[in-house]
């Protein structure tokens, strides 16, 4: 053999010295074989064989139980394997209930409306057109006509006995309780006039239809209609005053506070954005379009030129600044009606949507809330990942504090579970988390944001309870300047505000919870 | 006496039933074809749209179906597709998560915020869940698919090897390979 005359060799596998380094290669194999010694050469013999035996017996009852169908045998046998069938079937039960046909119908529905359209000749697809075209027209002549008459046979309940003492808040939190003394069912009739249509049962339906979703905030009448409705009249003159100071405490370059006021990064970002959204939340009209122009503008430099949107460094906010960001962007696009801005927001959504994709939802309930609203806007959301995070919102939150409950509540009512019995385990929950004032008495507008949204959608009694409770420990937190006749919320009150600008923003938004959104129907 | 399965597929061709025998069929399987994708993925929303995709591809294929193909192993053929689809998206997404970015430290708001029933929350129940999730993800994706087939699914080696496309002895190799490892993992749970 050939290695056999190789020094080296010959120095480790025969301790041969005679090569250069001989001793220390000698050692060496010297060193490698004791270690490879086994040193109970006859247990481990013993042991592998019985491993192989009880392999075999293991591998003959795991067929048995999973192939031959004879379970109850082999769990008397072996009871580890009916537990492990048991418990691993237990963990795989989804924990709520599940009812895809309305998914799979709109879905098919709307796919089989899309194909036939790209098949057709061109002069039929214009006829189509045409017809859609005049179609919408009609709608929106007649949409104009009715509003006009609208308000003519509603009878609305008498001015609340709310009295605005600006010395003594805490009067503003007489609740009138107009949904009693007021018709449910004729505002429903009353909202199905305006749309011209039934009132949607999730918010997918309204996806060729964007203006239907704000148009409680475009509508004045609706939107004071809707106000007496849920209650929120009675903090109107508050919510007001606060838009007013928010406008003032706007800088020239659109910004809500000046530079290096509220914090550095993701913070100024965050305020920024949830000022904006409390001006949307009150509509583009001409009280609020030119601060809102201004402050999509500021926004805007927050985006760099791949449409990412860039946040300072590390800091707790950032994720939940992201999603504000892009909700008031996507907002604003849907709102202003500017084609060019519709296009970058559509742009950035889908640019910033990846990010979030494998995001812990929380309060990323921002995020979700925008892609929605680009959804039913119209614009072209990558499906994937829009179904991740759809998934992400409803099942990936682990915590049961009120800000997590109400974003899985409301996710439901926006996708048409109204029915489920998780929804009402959670508004049930959500009922004993009612909003109260901490030891420090600070709010916590923050986490209420979105049960406050989802009770406007549970309605009745539940959403009376929590919105009297919201404006209890909410309105007590504002500050009035009577000569200017402005209010706002000193950050020192709100859980998480280090700035001003964000406490009343974040309060605003609870208190404009109830003409937010279009209501979802109630039954099917 | 409920239609078989067949019979339904064989309604969904007629233009007149195909909803209703679409809609009984998504009766008769989505509570398991949701468990199905749910064990895998562990995210109720995801499942549920996963099983959407199948029903949706099922009805657009429902001419291409033939009726010497059992309909529930047809639809877990589609079902295994599907899931593997979505993990290659995933994995494709996940180069540009930002999750990474976070580190071990990146806090966010909510993670800042006192969850006052959080440790009331995690019940033992939920405990035993997280176990078996992580129990099963760390099943190689071959065993992992295997197993659910088999112990959630109920199917006997054969249907298996017919939905993933595998020879029948792996199959068996695979089930033996995950059981073992299952129940060394939940060793305390299952011998107790």
């Amino acid at each position: 053999m050939t290695a056999n005359l190789d020094p080296l060799w010959k120095a480790v596998v025969e301790g041969d010295t005679a090569c250069p380094d001989g001793e220390a290669l000698a050692k060496l194999g010297s060193l490698l074989r004791e270690q490879s010694q086994c040193k109970a050469s006859d247990d481990f013999a013993v042991r592998v064989l019985a491993a192989a035996q009880s392999s075999g017996d293991e591998s003959d009852l795991i067929d048995a139980y999973y192939d031959d169908g004879d379970m109850a045998t082999v769990a008397a046998a072996d009871p580890a394997l009916g537990k492990l069938r048991k418990i691993a079937r237990q963990g795989a039960q989804p924990p709520e209930p599940v009812d895809l046909l309305p998914e799979v119908l709109d879905n098919l529905h709307r796919q089989s409306s899309r194909h036939p359209l790209g098949d057709m000749d061109k002069v039929t697809r214009l006829r189509v057109w045409a017809t859609v075209i005049a179609g919408h027209a009609a709608a929106i002549i007649t949409i104009v006509i009715l509003q006009a008459q609208l308000f003519k046979d509603v009878e609305l309940p008498e001015a609340s006995d709310y009295v605005v003492d600006r010395k003594d808040p805490s009067l503003y939190v007489t609740i009138s309780s107009v949904e009693e003394t007021n018709n449910p069912e004729q505002l429903t009739q009353k909202m199905s006039e305006a749309l011209d249509d039934e009132l949607p049962l999730r918010w997918s339906q309204l996806r060729d239809r964007p203006e239907a979703l704000f148009l409680l905030r475009q509508n004045d009448d609706l939107k004071n209609l809707f106000r007496k409705f849920y209650g929120t009249d009675t903090c109107q003159a508050t919510v007001q005053a606060s838009l007013s100071w928010l406008r003032y405490q706007q800088q020239e370059n659109g910004a809500f506070h000046k530079e290096g006021e509220a914090g550095a990064g993701s913070r100024a970002l965050a305020t920024h954005s949830l000022a904006l959204l409390a001006l949307l939340a009150d509509g583009y009209n001409d009280y609020t379009a030119t601060s809102i122009e201004k402050a999509v503008k500021h926004l805007r430099q927050w985006v760099d030129a791949d449409g990412k949107i860039v946040v300072g460094s590390e800091d707790v906010l950032r994720d939940v600044a992201h999603g504000m960001a892009v909700l008031a962007l996507v907002e604003s696009a849907v709102l202003l009606e500017n084609e060019t801005l519709f296009a970058e927001v559509e742009r950035i959504v889908n640019v910033n949507l990846p990010a979030q994709r494998h995001a812990i939802a929380g309060l990323d309930g921002y995020f979700l809330l925008a892609v929605e609203t680009a959804e039913v806007s119209g614009m072209n959301i990558h499906a994937d990942d829009l179904a991740s995070i759809r998934g992400r919102a409803r099942t990936g939150i682990k915590h049961k504090d009120a800000g997590n409950l109400g974003l899985m509540a409301l996710t439901r009512y926006l996708y048409g579970h109204r029915d489920s019995s998780a929804l009402k385990k959670q508004i049930e929950s959500l009922s004993g988390l009612l909003p109260r004032l901490d030891d420090k008495h600070r709010s916590d507008p923050l986490s209420w944001f979105f049960p406050s949204l989802a009770f406007r959608e549970a309605g009745g009694k539940d959403w009376r309870q929590w919105n009297t409770a919201l404006q209890r420990s909410l309105l007590p937190c504002f500050r009035y300047d009577n000569v200017e006749n402005v209010a706002w919320v000193k950050h020192q009150q709100v859980q998480y505000a280090d700035n001003d600008v964000f406490a009343t923003s974040l309060v605003l938004l609870n208190l404009q919870a109830a003409h937010r959104y279009i209501p979802l129907a109630r039954s099917h | 006496m409920s239609e078989s399965d067949a019979r339904l597929m064989e309604r969904m061709r007629d233009d007149d039933g195909a909803d209703e025998a679409l809609a009984e069929l998504v009766h008769r399987y989505q509570d398991e074809l949701v468990g199905y994708f749910y064990h895998h993925c562990w995210q109720q929303m995801a499942a549920e749209e996963l099983a959407q995709t199948v029903f949706i591809k099922m009805y657009q294929a429902r001419q291409r179906w033939q009726q010497t193909a059992k309909v529930r192993t047809y639809m877990y053929r589609i079902a295994h597709n599907a899931w593997i689809d979505y993990v290659r998206k995933e994995a494709r997404n996940k180069q540009v998560s930002l999750d990474a970015e976070r580190g071990a430290n990146g806090l966010r708001l909510v993670d800042t915020m006192e969850s006052k029933d959080s440790e009331a929350s995690e019940s033992s129940e939920l405990n035993i869940r997280a176990r078996i999730e992580e129990a099963v993800e760390q099943l190689p994706e071959g065993q992992q698919a295997v197993f659910v087939l088999a112990n959630n699914q109920n199917m006997r080696y054969q249907e298996i090897s017919e939905v993933l496309g595998i020879p029948e002895g792996t199959v068996k190799s695979r089930m033996h390979n995950a059981v073992r490892h299952l129940r060394h993992a939940l060793k305390d749970l299952v011998e107790q």
